[in-house]
């Protein structure tokens, strides 16, 4: 009935490989492409810090196993940049000139570190830390007692921290953020504290409610002089100020972008055939608001239905929730949904030494929890969150009990039961 | 390529969710044991009298593995999805991404575990002291449904009708002692099959449009007489329930007749070449309501006949859908059960011939036509109501059109009424259910 198609790929991260998966869900005889910028097998990026902090090593980081791209008879091209795209034509062209024809496409391109502003006459080099490549760059670059400066205290920045504070080369690190708290829009200001707290006893130093202002290069090292003009020596910079999705390379191509990829529901963009998942795409939210949002569990969602609608099995995305989770020096931090205060929410908090745990609501239904130190469930949270599920009634049982209680309340709504 | 000998029949953890006694752990004692970390949970909350065990469903496309970022995690030719310990870093990504509490996350060590069945031999299940947890064969966990087949000569349906997956399952639940009613439409072949012979294996009869409750009155009123409970069953189509022979229909709920009425509604009358019926959705194309330049299908909404029966005196009222068999079976069950006046199933029921949709896809269509709340899925019992399965966010109508080629001629705005229509019909539902709710039998 079909004819035989041409997918092609472009990003071979999570979204990318779930694309592939999906595809190949159902037998036919199209074919698939994957294009990498990447010599490395694919991977994720999320893995770099702990790369750095030695957790594991870079052997056992393949998404895949080394069978998996030819039992899905996937052509892996790796180590080639798109640089363009015709639509008309329906190829992509790659940094060595070459073309590759497709049917239908999918940009899973992934981001690219931004930039800070910043005045750097001498050339300062700013390392960044998004790919494989700048991880190696990074080893060569510490030496011990290094002085290392990271450029924001966002999600890359305080992972980076976390594993610099881990090597046993004792490193004095320096983490610079502008807003007044440590991991601002991921955790409220009092969680943000204690998670400060906890990196300023293992020694890191912050400077908050500043910016770098300027590099230069000095006899004893690099001075960053910041926006209060106090000034700091490091031997190294990083900048973690934050990632933008990589579409340059679509200027003049015709794909409507916003700030990444505009896509619909199916990950569809404005043109026939060409879709757009991960941390590259503009996509919708759980409450339906466009947006980008580069994590996992979002970007193998966004692969899998990109990769059914390519294959012809009509899907659509529920809309991603913001969900956080991270391991600092042994407590754990999550965050999920929307956990800041706001007029028409209730929120409900508990905290001892142990730990903490804040809920907030709207209405019936949970809209957002942040915990520290405290066991939970972020998955069942998550479906708690994003279905809408009425479960204020518990709301003693979940901030009390949250990772029996989240289960529980989750289970009963999966198995389409209302909660009393 | 080598082909390999994996077998397909599995085995399977079966849980009976909420069933454990007050304070037993021998499960996770058990795995913990076995396996240092527990894979296993109990979650006992005495504050709502809740007890239960949760662990890995061995999902066939697992989220936590397409989320985990070291490819720890993967899925093997048993069905397993198994992590491996050495490569996981702590990132809880696969906490995130499993909604279904089925990752162990160890908040000690920080490191992630999840149930690989103690490879076919779980050391839980061995440790109940219930039948809470079961190693079953997947395939006896159906066991209830296998009462003998229903058809006798086989079944002149089309084949991949969503009709006859209706009546299978139906006559399997209904057991022997009852007889089954027909009218004109594809279900007369339940009674008359193929030249004589009747094709089920219960007593049947076939009336005409006009009188199938009223035949279905006076042979039960014949049974209670002579002391029987054998309860009379009727298989309708769309047409002669919710058109041609809606009044002796009405009439008998109104009169408290213990008859069950199961309404099959494929939108239109279909094996006579697929004319428009009072259920046909808005907006579909058939035979008697074409779309050309002037006209878009249908250019009504369907008639509501469960809304109708639910205020029309029958004591028991549910839609039911094939997608889902044992909300199906379920209130199958409970419209047997009632004794004190009818019970009416409106079972949806595509019909792929007519709707223009490929051969295997009544099963998807069926699914989303309650996904994108086009169907509503809720009973009213004795008045009181609820939803049966709540879709607090619709996907899109497009997933639900797309599959279907008698709603190819909408255009945009078209569909965007269709949506909103199935968005009103779900509120008011939802407006009964808050109205006159549901209490529990």
């Amino acid at each position: 009935m079909n004819s035989i198609r041409q997918h092609v790929i472009v990003g071979a991260g999570t979204a990318g490989i779930s694309a592939v998966e999906a595809l190949r869900k159902a037998p036919s005889d199209d074919s698939i492409t994957l294009i990498s910028a990447e010599s490395d097998a694919p991977y994720s990026p999320t893995v770099l810090p702990h790369l750095l902090a030695g957790r594991i090593d870079e052997r056992q980081v393949a998404l895949r196993s080394a069978d998996f791209f030819d039992r899905a008879r996937c052509r892996l091209m790796l180590g080639r940049t798109v640089t363009g795209l015709d639509a008309e034509r329906r190829t992509v062209s790659l940094d060595d000139g070459s073309r590759v024809s497709f049917d239908r496409l999918l940009l899973a391109v992934g981001s690219e570190p931004l930039m800070p502003k910043i005045e750097n006459p001498d050339r300062v080099e700013c390392l960044s830390f998004t790919r494989i490549g700048d991880l190696r760059t990074l080893r060569t670059r510490l030496k011990r007692g290094s002085r290392v400066a990271i450029l924001g205290a966002g999600l890359i920045g305080m992972e980076l921290a976390d594993a610099l504070a881990h090597l046993p080369l004792g490193i004095r690190v320096l983490v610079v953020e502008q807003e007044k708290q440590v991991l601002p829009r991921t955790f409220n200001e009092t969680l943000a504290d204690e998670v400060l707290e906890l990196f300023q006893n293992k020694g890191v130093a912050f400077a908050l409610g500043r910016r770098a202002a300027a590099l230069e290069k000095t006899r004893d090292g690099i001075a960053v002089t910041l926006s209060d003009a106090s000034a700091h020596v490091v031997d190294l910079v990083v900048a973690c100020v934050g990632v933008r999705p990589r579409i340059g390379f679509l200027a003049g191509s015709g794909v409507a972008v916003g700030r990444g990829i505009l896509a619909d529901r199916r990950m569809a963009t404005n043109l026939a055939g060409i879709y757009a998942a991960g941390d590259a795409a503009e996509g919708f939210s759980a409450d339906g608001a466009a947006g980008c949002h580069p994590v996992l569990p979002t970007a193998a969602a966004q692969g899998r239905v990109a990769g059914a609608n390519m294959a012809d099995r009509p899907a659509g995305h529920e809309g991603w929730l913001p969900a956080n989770f991270f391991n600092f020096f042994g407590k754990v931090a999550v965050s999920v949904g929307d956990a800041s205060a706001g007029p028409e929410r209730e929120s409900l908090k508990r905290s001892n030494g142990a730990g903490h745990a804040e809920l907030f609501f709207e209405g019936e239904r949970l809209v957002g929890a942040n915990f520290l130190g405290v066991p939970t469930d972020p998955g069942s949270l998550s479906m708690l969150i994003k279905k809408r599920v009425a479960v204020k009634e518990h709301r003693e049982l979940l901030l009390n009990r949250p990772l029996e209680a989240s289960r529980w309340l989750a289970a009963r709504a999966q198995r389409g039961e209302r909660v009393k | 390529m080598s082909l390999q000998t994996v077998p397909v029949v599995r085995d399977t953890l079966a849980i009976d969710f909420g069933a454990c006694p007050p304070g037993c752990s021998e499960c996770v004692k058990a795995c913990e044991q076995h396996r240092s970390v527990a894979r296993i949970a109990t979650l006992h909350l005495p504050e709502v009298s809740f007890h239960g065990a949760i662990t890995c469903l061995q999902c066939s496309e697992p989220a936590c593995r397409d989320a985990c970022p070291t490819g720890a995690i993967s899925r093997d030719d048993a069905g397993v999805a198994r992590l491996d310990r050495g490569r996981c870093v702590g990132c809880g990504a696969c906490a995130i991404a499993c909604e279904w509490g089925g990752i162990s996350f160890d908040f000690g060590t920080i490191r992630a575990a999840k149930c690989d069945t103690c490879d076919g031999d779980p050391a839980c299940a061995r440790a109940c002291p219930t039948d809470v947890l079961r190693w079953v064969e997947s395939r006896r966990l159906f066991e209830r449904f296998s009462h003998p087949d229903p058809f006798t000569k086989g079944a002149s349906l089309c084949p991949g009708c969503a009709g006859e997956l209706g009546f299978r399952l139906a006559f399997r639940v209904i057991g022997d002692d009852a007889v089954v009613f027909v009218g004109p439409g594809c279900a007369c072949a339940l009674a008359n099959g193929l030249g004589a012979e009747a094709t089920t294996r219960l007593p049947s009869a076939m009336a005409l449009m006009t009188n199938i409750p009223s035949l279905m009155t006076g042979v039960a009123r014949r049974l209670r007489q002579t002391g029987k409970r054998t309860r009379c069953v009727a298989f309708v189509g769309d047409g002669a329930t919710a058109d041609v022979g809606f009044q002796p229909l009405s009439g008998a709920a109104e009169r408290g007749e213990p008859i069950v009425y199961i309404c099959y509604d494929n939108e239109g009358y279909m094996n006579t070449g697929v004319q428009r019926s009072g259920t046909t959705s808005h907006g579909a194309r058939t035979m008697t309501s074409p779309a050309g330049p002037r006209l878009k299908g249908k250019g009504q909404p369907a008639k509501e006949v469960p809304l109708m029966m639910a205020f029309n005196g029958a004591a028991y009222v549910a839609t039911a859908n094939i997608a889902y068999p044992e909300d199906f079976e379920a209130k199958l069950r409970r419209a047997l059960d009632v004794e004190d006046g009818l019970s009416y199933l409106h079972l949806y029921s595509p019909c792929y011939v007519g709707w223009e949709s490929p051969m295997d896809s009544v099963l998807q269509i069926s699914r989303r036509a309650v996904e994108t709340r086009m169907f509503p899925m809720w009973e009213a019992d004795h008045g009181k109501f609820r939803i049966t399965h709540p879709v607090d966010q619709a996907r899109p109508i497009e997933e639900f059109t797309s599959l279907i080629g008698r709603f190819r001629h909408l255009g945009h705005d078209d569909l965007k009424m269709l949506a909103e229509e199935a968005q009103a019909r779900y509120r008011r539902i939802e407006a009964l259910c808050q109205a006159m709710p549901f209490n529990g039998r």
